[in-house]
């Protein structure tokens, strides 16, 4: 059985448009316009057990109301989403400590007292046993190296402690699926890394399912193999990160070196389209079912090539493109 | 009865951490018990100041209105130590945090209630009960156990119904996230409750006890205790009591379905 089961789950927000000004302060006493949002449009997708699987998507796209559906926060407006077995809206207590939640633009940490008190507290809520909370501490604190800083005031410390402490705070009970929203925001690119080795590491060291939505593409090719691309409420790719770049990339990029000056662009343009040049370097594009065939073609010419890398297109510019078209598509 | 013991537990915990924010900010929370005792104080200055030129006041004497007074203060910094967490709810809803509270295994409702359970309230309170002691001595009539019996359960009673109103506030500011200004309503129209409610006109008397139950909450366990209160009136407070509490559980349920969470 998957861990994680969603059936054309929907959600539907409720807002109220007021008019700007005085007098429509005033009108909005009395009469209110509703309108509705679709934030999420009949999405089903599976998560089997231990998978890491990487939720990408613009802002809006429905990604985070996603996360909150799953987590019990969010009741649906339609579908079926069940979680290990439970269905999160019930709010069930069983189900509610098997799983955890950070949000990494929000924080569950008390501001003025040490991130170890806001431990202590979810130990209680929790029901953790001693012994077992003094081993998850332990191991936790080691693996985010912050022993030193569990017992300073949460304001005193940088983004990147606090958010190493909400990560703490938040496996302390051991749960067996956890949902990261954007966990490595307004990180520097070390902080980062951090967080995203220890994801690495906690997902393939307790077989953790994890659900994780970033806008940072990094994030998502360094740690998901999955990944589930949603735009508009709907998910609009479901696969493995490879398989996006073969659907949605028709071209591989071939990096040539010369050994001398770099031949005149008419030259190289025969090969495919001329992406960047440098002194002794080209970026050619070229189409991924030629790609061998035109790397020989090279070779074998009479132009000074030293060396010849075939590689992918990089993945947050197929992601970036998909969105560009579709955005494109819904304006249009 | 596990589940009892967990919630006190995190109440426990709860309570050390709110103890831990007002002792890294002792300047502050100086100033704010300085200022409840000196309002206190003030309060009852005037009480024992309006008789010097009379000898009753809507037919009560002096202890007697000393006596509302107290039990007035009572429920209020009862409800200002352990509920003082609503005060804060809707910060809790705009800032997203009250998600994390929504997904963890503790009743919400309980946990944001109890969040900021204020310890100086609490210290506040034993001047208060010795003040009551004080003053119950001093009355008229004497002390009957029935008297006590009746005057603890309706204050009882009147906490409950104070929490009902607490738990109204922060269902409507689920459904309106604007409504900041329901529990400041409630604040403003609970100051009424510190004289006996024979002062007040007779339409206001219906509407803090019938619709806002002010009065009902505090000016009833004083009044039985001075036995004042009729049995019908007493029946009638419970009966109301514990359906004005069951509407605002009803209604902080359905509130829970609509909420829409703060975008992130």
């Amino acid at each position: 059985m998957a861990t994680i089961e969603v059936e054309n789950l929907s959600k539907i927000y409720e807002s109220y448009r007021k008019k700007p000004g005085l007098r429509g302060s005033l009108k909005g006493l009395f009469h209110r316009e509703t309108f509705f949002t679709s934030a999420v449009n009949g999405i089903s997708f599976s998560v089997s057990e231990g998978e890491l699987v990487g939720f990408l998507g613009p802002n809006g796209a429905g990604k985070t109301t996603t996360l909150k559906m799953l987590s019990g926060i969010l009741y649906p407006t339609s579908g079926d989403a069940k979680v290990l077995g439970f269905t999160p809206a019930r709010r069930q207590r069983e189900y509610q400590k098997q799983f955890a939640l950070v949000m990494g633009q929000k924080n569950q940490l008390w501001w003025d007292l040490p991130a170890r008190e806001s431990i202590l507290l979810n130990k209680e809520i929790y029901e953790i046993p001693d012994g077992e909370f003094e081993r998850n501490l332990a191991e936790l604190s080691d693996l985010l190296e912050i022993r030193d800083i569990l017992d300073v005031p949460v304001r005193k410390l940088s983004l990147g402690q606090r958010m190493k402490c909400e990560l703490v705070t938040a496996l302390i009970h051991d749960p067996k699926v956890l949902f990261l929203d954007e966990p490595t925001i307004g990180l520097d690119v070390v902080a980062q890394k951090n967080i995203r080795d220890f994801i690495r590491r906690y997902n393939q060291d307790r077989k953790t399912t994890v659900l994780l939505t970033s806008h940072y593409m990094e994030d998502i090719s360094q740690l998901c193999d999955r990944v589930i691309i949603i735009d508009a409420g709907r998910i609009i790719f479901d696969g493995r990160l490879a398989d996006l770049i073969q659907a949605y990339a028709p071209h591989k990029v071939l990096t040539v070196t010369f050994a001398d000056c770099l031949p005149p662009a008419s030259r190289l343009q025969r090969y495919g389209e001329l992406v960047e040049t440098g002194h002794y370097k080209a970026i050619i594009r070229i189409p991924r079912e030629d790609s061998k065939r035109i790397a020989a073609d090279l070779l074998n010419s009479d132009l000074p090539v030293d060396d010849i890398l075939i590689g992918e297109v990089a993945v947050d510019e197929v992601v970036r493109k998909i969105f560009q078209g579709r955005s494109g598509t819904n304006s249009g | 009865m596990k589940i009892l013991r967990k919630h006190f537990r995190v109440w426990k915990r709860l309570s050390a951490l709110a103890i831990g924010s007002y002792l890294s900010s002792r300047v502050d929370s100086a100033s704010y018990l300085l200022g409840k005792l000196i309002r206190f104080g003030f309060f009852l200055l005037l009480i024992v100041s309006i008789f010097r030129f009379t000898k009753t006041l809507a037919g009560y004497s002096r202890y007697e209105v000393i006596f509302f007074f107290l039990t007035f203060n009572l429920i209020d910094v009862f409800s200002q130590a352990f509920f003082r967490g609503i005060y804060q709810f809707k910060n809790d809803i705009l800032r997203g945090n009250f998600d994390y509270v929504l997904s963890k295994p503790v009743n919400a409702l309980f946990y944001s209630m109890s969040r900021l359970t204020d310890v100086l309230d609490i210290v506040f309170l034993v001047p208060i009960v010795l003040l009551i002691f004080y003053t119950a001595g001093k009355l008229p009539a004497p002390i009957t156990a029935g008297a006590v019996i009746l005057y603890v359960l309706l204050l009882i009673s009147g906490v409950l119904i104070v929490l009902g109103i607490h738990i109204l506030s922060a269902s409507i500011t689920i459904w309106i996230i604007e409504s900041e200004n329901v529990i400041w309503l409630y604040r403003e129209a609970m100051t009424l409750g510190r004289f006996p409610p024979e002062i007040f006109p007779g339409t206001v008397r219906v509407v803090f006890t019938f619709v806002l139950p002010i009065l009902l909450a505090v000016a009833f366990p004083a009044k039985a205790f001075l036995g004042l209160l009729s049995w019908r009136w007493i029946l009638f407070a419970f009966g109301y009591t514990v359906s004005f509490f069951c509407l605002s559980l009803l209604l902080w349920r359905a509130s829970l379905a609509k909420y829409s969470s703060a975008s992130s």
